[in-house]
């Protein structure tokens, strides 16, 4: 194993970790809730962390990317609705991401969102196209480590430490009303979701096909999967718990993606504030490459095209089209002024409803002795599987009935 | 089954009293106010950009206005909501803090038991 | 799997990913035609394209899906397939079967050159 390789590739998933959905709900569960939502991040990171080693040990013994298994598996009816769901689903995350980083260039230059839009659409196609993969997924992966700057201010301003290592004890605050439950049974879901998008294990097992993994790259998609998402995890958990510290008193319910910097500015003076605008706009900018590149590879796998950015843009063609045409899309959706945390809500509530039809198949063929051989799951690996499928199944049935009985966790 | 889901959810969005539907409104546009009282505070201590200033303020009475349309005619959060915006953008902290405090007042009121 | 093993059609060869000879995806297997020889039924060729979804979708599905993408369908004889493991693997090139037509249509749209 090549050292720098492994450090690279979970300091690239620490720095990827963090999109707009999981910026907003955290800094909203921690000003509402305090730390009593740490353990459903807890939580939602060990699913991801399962889910995406499976992809990713999938990608290197099988050589399949998810869509291709998803159709086989699933056949073509079920299969084409899970494409259709999925394609919603990312391209509202993707529309989200783009508004993102739109209202965070704006606070950072004061030039008008709708330029902004476009200078962001403009930078993310110029990445994929002239970027070859891994340095696409480096080089936000990389920046995106800026965002340590929330675990820096939260260190600076002394929280309660044992109280926010009693969150991660599975908990509901003492003395809400029924509204109250269901608000936090809402953000429980919510967390879920956002943390365990399915176009992070689209993305990352068609990664390891790009990067042709093979058996000896099984412990480093482990160790990354393990490492870089927990301490990925932990900056969504620095974000929540520095809103807890900070919001929760002065009455803040953050509900602008531009809020949380606010975090690192009040320990860390200006320069935490544009630190934390940076870090925010890469770790952004890199998911809405993420979940622009996940729905290309969904549409490309699904239908059986060339695809992957191993090739030039030209050698497939069919891939590059969609991958841009998605990306203008989604930039139509920014364009026509909807407020990107509705986006945001949108993306989370059609996201856990696709999860169950995205890993169904993932557990299938993690198991099947035919393809995976020697390397299929142990019974470590199934079970944590089958548990967290309940899981989602479970999200996915609460998802839409919470969702209107709180209004999108407003009320 | 789908039927069963969809009377549940009428019945208890018809349960919900006229006044307590203006509370998440009411809530949105607390925090909001909040939020604009940090960044002033946060702005005259010299801690802020000017563009973050300026987009953050913007955004905050965006957010006030665009839920203060949404409340009930003779809401006691109306008034409230308007003299917040006939606040100057960069108006000192006091100001609206007083008026977070007077919306928590009317929150607290309305909150279920 | 070789050729002449026997298969499971549903879960062994439908909806499996084609590669050429040169490692390139070229399309799904959608369908399959069958022949009957030495009573026995025998795979005679792959078929890929959207045309082939007919049956396998309900018919608005199918009609929608043929207003967008056409009807065609290609044949890939069973004797150009080298193994079927986790995808079909041809012993010819995308072109020989006429699978790449799609793709060099689509490629005339994307200029060349900026791309590492």
């Amino acid at each position: 194993m090549n050292l720098l390789e492994i450090t690279l590739g979970i300091m690239t998933a620490v720095g990827g970790f963090v999109d707009i959905s999981e910026l907003v709900f955290a800094a909203q569960a921690g000003s509402n809730y305090g730390y009593a939502l740490i353990w459903v991040f807890a939580l939602a990171t060990i699913g991801i962390m399962v889910m995406s080693e499976m992809s990713g040990r999938i990608a290197a013994v099988a050589k399949q990317p998810v869509f291709n298994l998803i159709r086989h598996r699933l056949g073509l009816k079920l299969g084409l609705v899970t494409l259709i769901a999925s394609l919603v689903s990312n391209l509202i995350t993707c529309a989200a991401e783009i508004g993102g980083t739109a209202i965070i260039l704006h606070l950072l230059t004061g030039a008008p969102m709708l330029l902004m839009a476009v200078a962001m659409l403009a930078v993310l196609i110029a990445t994929i196209w002239i970027l070859p993969f891994k340095w696409i997924e480096r080089a936000y992966g990389l920046l995106g480590l800026v965002m340590i700057v929330f675990a820096v201010a939260l260190v600076k301003i002394n929280p309660p430490w044992g109280a926010i290592a009693a969150g991660f004890v599975p908990q509901v605050p003492p003395g809400l009303s029924t509204g109250g439950m269901i608000r936090f049974a809402y953000f429980g879901v919510a967390i879920i979701s956002a943390v365990m998008f399915p176009y992070e294990v689209y993305f990352y097992s068609s990664g390891g096909i790009e990067e042709k993994w093979g058996f000896k790259d099984l412990p480093i998609n482990r160790l990354t999967c393990i490492v870089g998402f927990a301490l990925g995890s932990l900056l969504s958990i620095s974000i929540l718990s520095g809103s807890a510290q900070l919001f929760a008193p002065l009455h803040v319910d953050p509900q602008l993606p531009g809020s949380a910097a606010l975090q690192a500015e009040l320990p860390m003076g200006r320069t935490g504030l544009v630190l934390a605008l940076l870090g925010m706009l890469f770790a952004v900018a890199g998911a809405a490459i993420e979940t622009c590149l996940a729905n290309a590879y969904s549409l490309a796998q699904f239908f059986g095209w060339e695809w992957g950015r191993h090739r030039k843009p030209w050698e497939a063609p069919r891939f590059t089209i969609a991958w841009i045409l998605l990306f203008l899309l989604a930039f139509a959706i920014v364009a026509t002024g909807v407020d990107v945390m509705r986006l945001v809500e949108y993306a989370v509530l059609f996201s856990v409803l696709v999860l169950p039809l995205t890993y169904l198949p993932l557990l299938l063929l993690a198991s099947d002795r035919h393809f995976m051989r020697a390397h299929r799951n142990g019974m470590l690996a199934n079970g944590l599987g089958w548990l967290y499928f309940v899981v989602i199944v479970a999200a996915a049935v609460a998802a839409v009935p919470l969702f209107l009985l709180t209004s999108g966790g407003q009320g | 089954m789908k039927a069963a889901i969809l009377l549940v959810l009428a019945c208890l969005g018809a349960c919900s009293s006229g006044r307590q539907a203006d509370l998440p409104a009411i809530k949105q546009i607390r925090s909001a106010a909040a939020e604009w009282a940090l960044v002033n505070r946060e702005a005259a201590r010299g801690r802020l950009t000017a563009p973050y200033a300026i987009g953050m303020r913007k955004a905050v009475r965006e957010e006030i206005a665009t839920q203060a349309h949404t409340l009930r005619p003779g809401s006691p959060a109306a008034p409230i909501a308007a003299a917040l915006l006939a606040l100057p953008d960069d108006t000192a902290p006091d100001p609206i803090a007083r008026r977070v405090a007077r919306l928590r007042q009317i929150e607290a009121a309305l909150e279920p038991a | 799997m070789s050729p002449r093993d026997r298969i499971q059609l549903v879960g062994g060869l439908l909806d499996l990913p084609i590669l050429d000879i040169e490692g390139r995806y070229c399309g799904i297997v959608d369908d399959v035609e069958l022949e009957e020889a030495d009573d026995e039924l025998r795979v005679k060729a792959l078929l890929v394209g959207p045309g082939a979804y007919r049956g396998r979708l309900p018919a608005w599905a199918f009609n929608l899906l043929c207003r967008v993408a056409g009807a065609r369908i290609t044949r890939v004889p069973w004797d150009a397939i080298e193994r079927v493991t986790g995808a079909v693997v041809l012993t010819v090139s995308a072109a020989t079967c006429g699978l790449h037509r799609s793709e060099d249509k689509a490629r005339r749209l994307i200029p060349r050159g900026g791309a590492m």
